[in-house]
């Protein structure tokens, strides 16, 4: 038996919902529902949302995350929700959530991750990881997570959004929501699932050193205030694009310091991207993930063409992975620095990505922060990223 | 099935000081990498360079994942993958 998938969107949040899951319920054509992953909106309350599924689908696994915009594969924006479901038998699920990620990210993983028995008839492991990012430990909790489950389980997810409030983003396994907390759903497969990665980010600055930080707060660059060496470095790319850096509202940072966020040098001509999320006392930058002091980093920003190229790119990845397997359908999780970047033209940088996989159920919503350990990869959390993991048929 | 239930294995191959810092770097950036490395190699008398039989890169690593944070956690993974042989694997940029 194949795995099939379905996905809709929906604008009007809990009053559609029952409806919209029923109908996700009866595209499966007679196939038992294993997985249900919601992105949604801030303006869909997720408690009622989920609600919703799980009177539809009873004790399948259901896991969600608020968002900074949701799409499926005919449709994006924002203010909306997106279900996908994925039924048959070649994919099992199990699913959990941990609390109190930032204090204690190792016992909010051991409490997500369910200990599931071995299964000789589904031998291959993907993990699927939504957390709050506003935790300040996607890194930390990536690398956790490896270790926990084993190098020989690929984990993809994101980082949950807000609508660009960066106050309260939440994730939600079942009914149970929540945030500084994590979700993870360990799938149990016959065929091997596919990630694709590609990041689209270029180097803006010179190399800078991280001088003084704790956890996912970066205090001084070089020795000065973060946020002014930020400021520094992008003035002149932002004027370009008719901003002035330093007129910009407070309230107002949080896109820009998406646009040009900061590249740790991993290795020649390679750049781990780290999102800068708000601004602190004294200048600080907070970030998703722990920087470390010590770190030398180089400001990056993005063009249009490579945000498109980039998308493109992970789904062509993810596709040619699966060999000669057809794509039953895909989950998606890309920065929300491209929504901000492509602006009007996002629509059609989703497309792309749809083609890239051959116009498959796809379900996807714009991250803070993007998950994907393949098989020998030893660092976890990404941004400016496409994070594309794919279902075979 | 979660490691956690799982005792932790030795290593039984030489390991590139290089190999190290690359799984590393990921998380760290590669300069950091060099420094934490380059310290433990330094505080346990082993040379800076090259490819240390596998009882030394165990102790290298028993320095490393003690230390707090982001280090640590890094040296953990890139225990993991040593162990398994694994290369280290890099996100593909436009």
């Amino acid at each position: 038996m194949s795995t099939t998938i379905a996905t809709a969107t929906s604008q009007k949040g809990a009053a559609e919902a029952r409806t919209l899951f029923s109908d996700l319920k009866q595209r499966l054509n007679g196939q038992s529902p294993q997985l249900v992953v919601v992105f949604a909106s801030t303006k869909c309350p997720l408690e009622a949302v989920m609600r919703e599924a799980t009177a539809v689908f009873g004790r399948v696994p259901a896991i969600a995350c608020t968002t900074a915009g949701e799409f499926d594969q005919t449709t994006e924006g924002t203010g909306q929700f997106t279900a996908w479901v994925a039924g048959g038998d070649d994919v099992v699920a199990a699913a959990g959530l941990g609390k109190g990620l930032k204090v204690n990210a190792e016992a909010a993983l051991m409490e997500a991750i369910l200990d599931v028995p071995d299964d000789p008839a589904r031998p291959h492991r993907t993990a699927i990881v939504l957390l709050d990012p506003l935790s300040g430990n996607g890194e930390e909790t990536a690398l956790l997570a490896s270790t926990l489950l084993g190098s020989t389980v690929r984990l993809a997810g994101g980082a949950a959004g807000d609508d660009l409030a960066f106050a309260n983003a939440l994730v939600a396994c079942g009914t149970e929501v929540a945030n500084d907390a994590v979700v993870v759903a360990v799938l149990s497969s016959k065929k091997p699932l596919s990630i694709g990665v590609q990041h689209g980010h270029a180097p803006l600055s010179k190399p800078l050193t991280v001088t003084k930080a704790s956890g996912a707060v970066v205090h001084e660059i070089d020795g000065k205030p973060a946020f002014e060496v930020w400021k520094e470095q992008v003035r002149e790319a932002a004027k370009k694009h008719g901003v002035d850096i330093d007129r910009v509202p407070a309230a107002d940072m949080g896109a820009h310091l998406l646009r040009y966020e900061v590249g740790l040098i991993a290795g020649p001509n390679e750049y781990k991207i780290r999102a800068p999320l708000s601004v602190g006392t004294g200048g600080s930058l907070s970030f998703a993930c722990g920087i470390p002091e010590g770190a030398v980093v180089r400001v990056t920003e993005s063009v249009e063409e490579a945000q498109i190229s980039s998308a493109r790119g992970a789904a062509a990845r993810a596709r040619k992975a699966l060999g000669t397997q057809p794509v039953a359908g895909a989950l998606v999780f890309d920065c929300i620095c491209r929504r901000l970047i492509l602006g009007a033209r996002y629509h059609s940088a989703i497309q792309e990505l749809s083609h890239a996989l051959g116009d498959v159920p796809l379900a996807g919503f714009a991250t803070y922060g993007e998950i994907a350990m393949d098989l020998g990869q030893s660092s976890g959390f990404h941004n400016t990223t496409t994070v594309v993991l794919a279902f075979p048929q | 099935m979660l490691s956690r239930n799982k005792p932790e294995l030795k290593l039984t191959q030489p390991v590139a000081i290089e190999t190290i810092i690359a799984h590393m770097a990921g998380s760290i950036g590669e300069q950091k990498a060099r420094v934490v490395v380059d310290e433990a190699l330094t505080a346990l008398g082993f040379p800076r360079s090259g490819v240390l039989p596998p009882e030394s890169a165990d102790l290298l690593f028993a320095s490393i994942v003690t230390q707090e944070g982001l280090v640590g956690l890094a040296g953990r993974v890139a225990k993991q993958m040593v162990r398994l042989n694994m290369s280290p694997l890099r996100p593909a940029s436009s």
